[in-house]
């Protein structure tokens, strides 16, 4: 299961750029990995701990701006095909139960 | 609860910084979210933990597995933390009611001889005379008293391993490779169970059937037994040419990982023995009379 959360918040005051930073740092707590600016993916177990994850993100969307959210399946989520650039090869962008470093 | 197993195999720093495992390489950084962690192994003696990382593993209930300079598993890390109900837990596990251990401990025997028959059945391993392997076993099933009193365990347990690997077989001498990996496997699987006890909230000491006084894992020791022909499968099919190295470790490591097919479904092995596990605690605790009997295919 994959999160996906995309975004466009305002910079222009100083309390969009509190709100943006307060975004932007639940995100790295909570484990995503920012797979381009503003889309940010997290793997995830099942439907249930994304619904939970997604509604702790509710909480910190800025109220001025876009955040938008969409969970997918593993499989769907493997289909996205590059035009451009590579996959991100980083242990946060893989459901391996194993990982050996 | 995590579903991640994290293998540090080389010269490392492992530290915490926002809710993630850092694992620093001479060449590389490593991030792994800490809710995603179920098993830190720290194979190799070349790393470095830091306390802050202890702390929130702790806190997280995250096993963690040290290995001696030969990669051997030589013991693990377990937390206060865990479950507010411990105290009323243990006081419970001290009275455990006797008649219950038995009984439990009967069934885990007959699941345990079960599933040594079926292995022996599905590699299609014989007796010296050449007649199937397995029927013997099968007969004892019905031999096993409450409590094993009559020691049916160690009479499959002598068949069984001469069977499965050959008459030449012993499980104390170093000179079988196969020991390496059922010592290996078993002590992976051990720290998996010592785990969900923990995170049950009762005291691995105090066991069903085992109680030596030199084990700090009595309990986990009773509730490994049915699960140990996992490991066994591996160490069988590596008889013919031994070999023990990283490969082999990392394999038996994955066997958590392993998909396995039961009498309520497909689970992964590491869901099945938690399962387990609980199953058995609430039995022994009286929150339930059914005794926990898991049909596992082999």
């Amino acid at each position: 299961m994959r999160l996906l959360i995309f975004f466009d918040v305002p910079t222009l005051t100083a309390e969009d750029r509190r709100n943006y930073r307060k975004l932007h740092q639940t995100l790295v707590k909570e484990g995503f990995l920012m797979i381009q600016e503003s889309v940010y993916v997290r793997v995830l177990m099942n439907k249930q701990s994304a619904n939970f994850l997604e509604e702790r993100i509710q909480k910190v969307a800025p109220v001025r701006g876009t955040v938008q959210s969409m969970i997918v399946t593993e499989k769907q989520y493997s289909e996205i095909k590059f035009l451009a650039g590579k996959n991100i090869e980083d242990v946060r962008n893989s459901d391996e139960r194993m990982v050996v470093i | 609860m995590g579903w991640r197993t994290v293998v540090v195999t080389k010269h490392a720093k492992i530290s915490y910084k926002l809710e993630h495992v850092i694992v620093q390489t001479d060449n590389d950084i490593v991030q792994v979210p800490i809710a995603d962690v179920q098993i830190l192994m720290i194979a190799t003696t070349q790393a470095v933990i830091t306390t802050h990382l202890m702390m929130e593993l702790s806190r997280n209930d995250i096993k963690v597995i040290f290995t001696d300079n030969k990669e051997m598993p030589v013991g693990e890390f377990t937390s206060y933390y865990s479950n507010l109900s411990r105290n009323r837990n243990i006081s419970k596990q001290i009275i455990w009611d006797s008649d219950r251990k038995s009984l439990l401990w009967q069934n885990i025997i007959k699941m345990k001889i079960t599933n040594e028959a079926k292995m022996l059945e599905k590699f299609q391993r014989t007796k010296y005379d050449g007649s199937p392997g397995h029927q013997d076993l099968l007969d004892l099933l019905d031999e096993v008293k409450p409590g094993d009193s009559t020691n049916r365990e160690a009479v499959a347990a002598r068949m069984y391993f001469q069977r499965l690997y050959d008459t030449k077989f012993n499980r104390r001498k170093d000179e079988f490779v196969a020991n390496g990996h059922l010592n290996f496997g078993y002590s992976v699987l051990l720290s998996l169970i010592t785990q969900e006890i923990c995170c049950a909230g009762y005291l691995t000491e105090l066991g069903i059937h085992h109680d030596s006084m030199e084990n700090f894992y009595n309990l986990s020791s009773d509730l490994i037994e049915p699960f140990r022909v996992f490991v066994d499968e591996i160490a069988f099919n590596k008889y013919e040419n031994p070999s023990f190295d990283l490969a082999d470790k990392l394999e038996l490591v994955n066997l958590l990982n392993q998909t396995v097919t039961t009498n309520s479904g497909d689970a992964l092995l590491s869901g099945v023995i938690k399962t387990f596990v609980r199953k058995c605690l609430k039995y022994l605790s009286n929150e339930t009379d059914v005794l926990p009997e898991i049909e596992i295919k082999i």
